[in-house]
């Protein structure tokens, strides 16, 4: 059995790594508009960031399924996201940092899924759906932390000393990494490392893995451009304290997600993926609906609040539904690469067609808008997506 | 740059008309973390410059809370200037 020192590792490990990719993507705007960037120059380097982040999920999933080592793989990753961070703040010009946010884009799409890969390694299956819950309260805990302390370095320090604080985290979350010692070296559970892995077709074309999908894009479609809409209508509203918040709306889901998480894991376990999922992104069109009616900024961010039960369900469930799909199969990583491609297509449609659809027809109709792509989500979840949760756990779950 | 009751904001673009005259400055205002911020356009003529010791200050005699709800600013399509004496593009 694993031992409870490699378990805090992985608390740590999840806490850093949240804290210091959560840092630094919301300030290279600012960083690089203060260091003489025109709106169309900081516009192509922010587009190249996204799109590597994109691009890469797939080749990256497939990369670090091929790797032997995930701790390797985690390790490399981490160093070149630390890299970027440096590149970034040492160099604010336009080919150093176009360089630093394809780095970036690449190694954090090969860290998401190797830290899942090590969870699976360090856990049995049994205790696998508790231990995902447990690592998304930390991430966001850690995502919470990171926010709060890049704000306020970026407000009383510089926008500078944020990438060289995101690349000092690097250093914590590569001692935990270290922490979990060699127990992964050893042979890792069969999920991970089958000998003759399913081949990519098959991947593609299982059913399970397409519904999944299809709930990811619809659930990121309905939340993505939810906080970005109800940030700017609270700039617009609140005569003060906007800036507040906004800080409370980003914050509070957090919190939720951290409190949720372990529960999530834990029904996860009992009454399975779809149920889990069920409650989660039934707070969608509810969060979207309430938007569109609510004005008052300050009651915004109890509405907001409801992105925790979403959070915390899309987040403990999306690991655990590839995990399912890969015993006996292997291909972890690749799946969660799918996954990925497919939470990042969908964000970038969801923030373009919200904006745009905000413009035209004002922002009630964006939130509409939203609310039914949310209720569309809920309904695929409801009707096309099968439980995954595999027999065996089932059995082990009881005694 | 700072307007009276907000915090620094910052000039992102400057808007010249076909006579070469300088119409407005885009600012960015409000936010946290790159979320809800928003862009819009303030007068020339709105704009203070005053010198320190750290060299010019540039101030906006507008209230914060009028300039982060006025219209907001997006290229490409008429802008209302916020602040501006004369008729607005």
């Amino acid at each position: 059995m694993t031992s409870t020192r490699a378990l805090r590792g992985l608390d740590w490990l999840f806490f850093f790594v949240a804290d210091l990719q959560t840092g630094f993507g919301p300030f290279i705007a600012v960083y690089l508009t203060v260091h003489h960037w025109t709106q169309a120059q900081l516009g192509v380097a922010l587009g190249v960031g996204s799109a590597a982040s994109m691009v890469a999920q797939v080749p990256a999933g497939f990369l670090v399924d091929a790797l032997r080592s995930k701790a390797a793989a985690a390790a490399v990753a981490l160093i070149g996201i630390g890299g970027s961070a440096v590149l970034m703040a040492w160099s604010p010009a336009f080919w150093p940092v176009l360089l630093a946010q394809s780095l970036q884009g690449f190694a954090s799409c090969m860290l998401n899924p190797a830290l899942a890969a090590l969870t699976l390694g360090l856990v049995s299956a049994a205790a696998l759906p508790e231990r995902l819950g447990r690592n998304a309260r930390f991430a966001a805990i850690g995502s919470a932390t990171g926010a709060a302390l890049m704000g306020v370095c970026g407000t009383y320090v510089s926008t500078q000393a944020v990438f060289l604080l995101a690349a000092l985290l690097c250093v914590p979350a590569l001692l935990a990494l270290r922490s979990l010692g060699g127990r992964i070296a050893a042979p890792a559970p069969r999920l991970l490392t089958e000998p003759e892995q399913q081949p990519v077709r098959e991947v593609l074309l299982d059913r399970r893995l397409l519904a999944y999908i299809a709930c990811t894009l619809l659930f990121h479609l309905a939340n993505a451009a939810m906080l970005p809409l109800a940030g700017v209508e609270i700039t617009k509203r609140a005569d003060e304290h906007a800036s507040l918040i906004i800080a409370a709306c980003i914050l509070v889901p957090q919190f939720g997600v951290a409190l949720l998480s372990p529960l999530a894991g834990r029904m996860a376990r009992r009454w399975g993926r779809r149920a889990v999922l069920l409650v989660g992104f039934c707070a969608l069109p509810a969060r979207a609906m309430l938007l569109a009616v609510v004005t008052d900024p300050l009651w915004i961010v109890p509405v907001q609040a409801l992105d925790g039960l979403g959070g915390a369900a899309f987040g403990v469930v999306t690991p655990l539904v590839a995990a399912d799909l890969s015993v006996g199969h292997g291909r972890f990583n690749l799946r969660m690469g799918i996954l990925g491609l497919s939470m990042g297509v969908a964000a970038t449609i969801s923030n373009t067609a919200a904006g745009a659809i905000a413009t035209e027809l004002g922002t009630q109709t964006a939130f509409s808008a939203l609310a039914l792509a949310g209720f569309c989500a809920m309904l695929t979840v409801a009707f096309a997506m099968p439980e995954t949760r595999p027999a065996r756990a089932v059995g082990e779950a009881t005694t | 740059m700072v307007a009276p009751g907000e915090a620094r904001l910052l000039i992102v673009d400057v808007l010249a008309d076909s006579q070469g005259h300088l119409r407005a400055v885009v600012v960015d205002v409000g936010g946290f973390m790159g979320v809800g911020n928003r862009k819009v356009a303030v007068a020339w003529a709105a704009l203070h410059f005053t010198a320190s010791d750290k060299g010019p200050v540039i101030s906006i005699l507008i209230p914060a809370d009028r300039i982060r709800s006025w219209a907001e600013y997006i290229p490409g399509r008429p802008v209302a200037i916020l602040g501006a004496t004369s008729s607005t593009r």
